[in-house]
């Protein structure tokens, strides 16, 4: 059987050279990863310029190339993210992964494009019912969109903000407030969150962690392996 | 995490499935196994838990190896004995060896439902299907075709039963000409070395419980 293309669409820049050594273990030797970012074509100055978040609209964080972090609007950032999906078809992928934990409005699309959001949420569902869960997310301005977009979903969660692209100092300081007693089962609710960053988390808390990246990789590997 | 769990709804130990979740105890996970039916007999369990017209139909497997078929609504309260025994155990999650679709029970650590899960991923991937589904008996197409139909996603069903071995590649080749988007082995009995198999033989994406079950243990470890 050969290698299956999978395409992998940040809405940052590509590569995500911070992703990719986290899942090459898992995805080799089954799966080969295109990638294509939203903001490929354009530099930090005018990312700052064109795609600040608007005050009361969803906004999202992400990576530059050289590692800088921006913060994005997300209606700003859907037509770049259409135009990977063309691109990633074009170069014959057969599946296509956001890589991005973000909730988007429907896609156009041919070939299956996976959203890690609700994929994420339905298994984290599938493992602790109600909950209550602790959800790491990168900035305290995200915390109450996504307080209620798991309470709508049925689940009952603790919400902390240290963004994965700043020091993790900052990350195992906001986790002490996740008490193993109190907690099924903790989720860094950002794709730009490492391996890591999990096994800090898991040592500072004594929790389980869910990862992102990681899962969805194996998600990957169930599929086309 | 390093105790864990494992329910099936039929006789521990299972020493079927188990050698093929080797790779998880390779990562350090310890097992402790509960199943349902540890208390019955072979005739015991014919006796008591045999389904009646209506009832949900499962297959399972006794400790000497023997299939049995049995209803889900006559064990839900053994369920729950075990999930209370594997907590008073000090398992940290709770693996269920099963696909099937589980009411709520009584719990204070993670429940791992693999056919719950496997579910979820099929419906990100296939939007309407049609998906393929192989079953390990007649009496389950009917209630397994109206859980997906709830989904909206249509389904070609086939008959291949895991523990007897028999009808499996002409189960597969059923399941490619029918043009599925993909392969679901609804059942815990299926082995990697089926699902190896059905891949081989059809090209297509196969979810199977095991798998699923080793990838959510690796990423909870």
């Amino acid at each position: 059987m050969g290698k299956t293309k999978l395409g992998a669409i940040t809405i940052g820049q590509s590569p995500r050279s911070d992703i990719t050594p986290d899942i090459s273990g898992i995805l080799e030797p089954h799966l080969e990863l295109v990638e294509c970012g939203a903001l490929d074509n354009f530099t930090y100055e005018e990312v700052v310029k064109k795609f600040a978040p608007i005050a009361g609209e969803v906004s999202f964080v992400s990576r530059m190339r050289d590692g800088r972090q921006v913060e994005l609007s997300r209606s700003k950032l859907l037509p770049f993210i259409q135009d990977c999906i063309v691109k990633l078809e074009a170069m014959q992928c057969q599946t296509i992964v956001m890589f991005c934990t973000g909730e988007f409005p429907p896609f156009k699309h041919h070939v299956p494009l996976i959203e890690p959001c609700s994929l994420l949420q339905n298994i984290i569902r599938g493992i602790v019912g109600q909950g209550p869960i602790g959800i790491l997310v990168p900035t305290a301005d995200q915390i109450e969109g996504i307080k209620n977009r798991w309470s709508n979903f049925g689940i009952e969660t603790v919400l902390v903000a240290a963004s994965p692209y700043d020091s993790i100092e900052k990350i195992k300081q906001a986790v002490t407030r996740f008490k193993k007693d109190d907690i099924e089962l903790i989720f860094l609710n950002c794709i730009g969150y490492s391996v890591a960053m999990k096994e800090i988390v898991r040592e500072t808390t004594g929790c389980s962690v869910m990862l992102p990246r990681t899962t969805i990789a194996r998600m990957m590997l169930e599929i086309y392996q | 995490m390093k105790k864990v769990g494992m329910l099936t709804v039929g006789q521990a130990p299972r020493t079927d499935v188990i050698p093929d979740l080797d790779s998880i105890r390779k990562l350090g996970f310890t097992f402790i196994e509960c199943g349902v039916l540890d208390k019955f007999s072979y005739d015991e369990v014919l006796e008591k838990f045999s389904p009646e017209a209506g009832n949900k139909v499962l297959i399972t497997r006794m400790g000497d190896g023997r299939q049995v078929t049995i209803c889900w609504e006559k064990i839900y309260y053994l369920i729950q004995e075990c999930i209370t025994y594997l907590e008073s155990e000090n398992c940290e999650a709770i693996v269920f060896l099963s696909t099937g679709d589980f009411p709520e029970f009584e719990h204070t650590i993670p429940i791992i439902e693999p056919g719950d899960l496997l579910r979820s991923i099929t419906s990100e991937l296939v939007a309407n299907g049609p998906i393929g589904v192989i079953v390990a008996d007649q009496g389950q197409i009917e209630h397994i075709k109206q859980k997906w139909s709830s989904k909206n996603i249509k389904t070609v069903l086939v008959v291949a039963s895991p523990y007897t071995g028999v009808g499996l590649e002409k189960a597969a080749q059923a399941l490619l000409k029918a043009k599925v988007k993909l392969i679901f082995l609804d059942g815990i009995g299926y082995t990697l070395k089926m699902k190896q198999k059905v891949r081989e033989i059809t090209g297509l994406p196969v979810l199977s419980p095991r798998t699923m079950i080793a990838r959510i243990l690796e990423e909870m470890e």
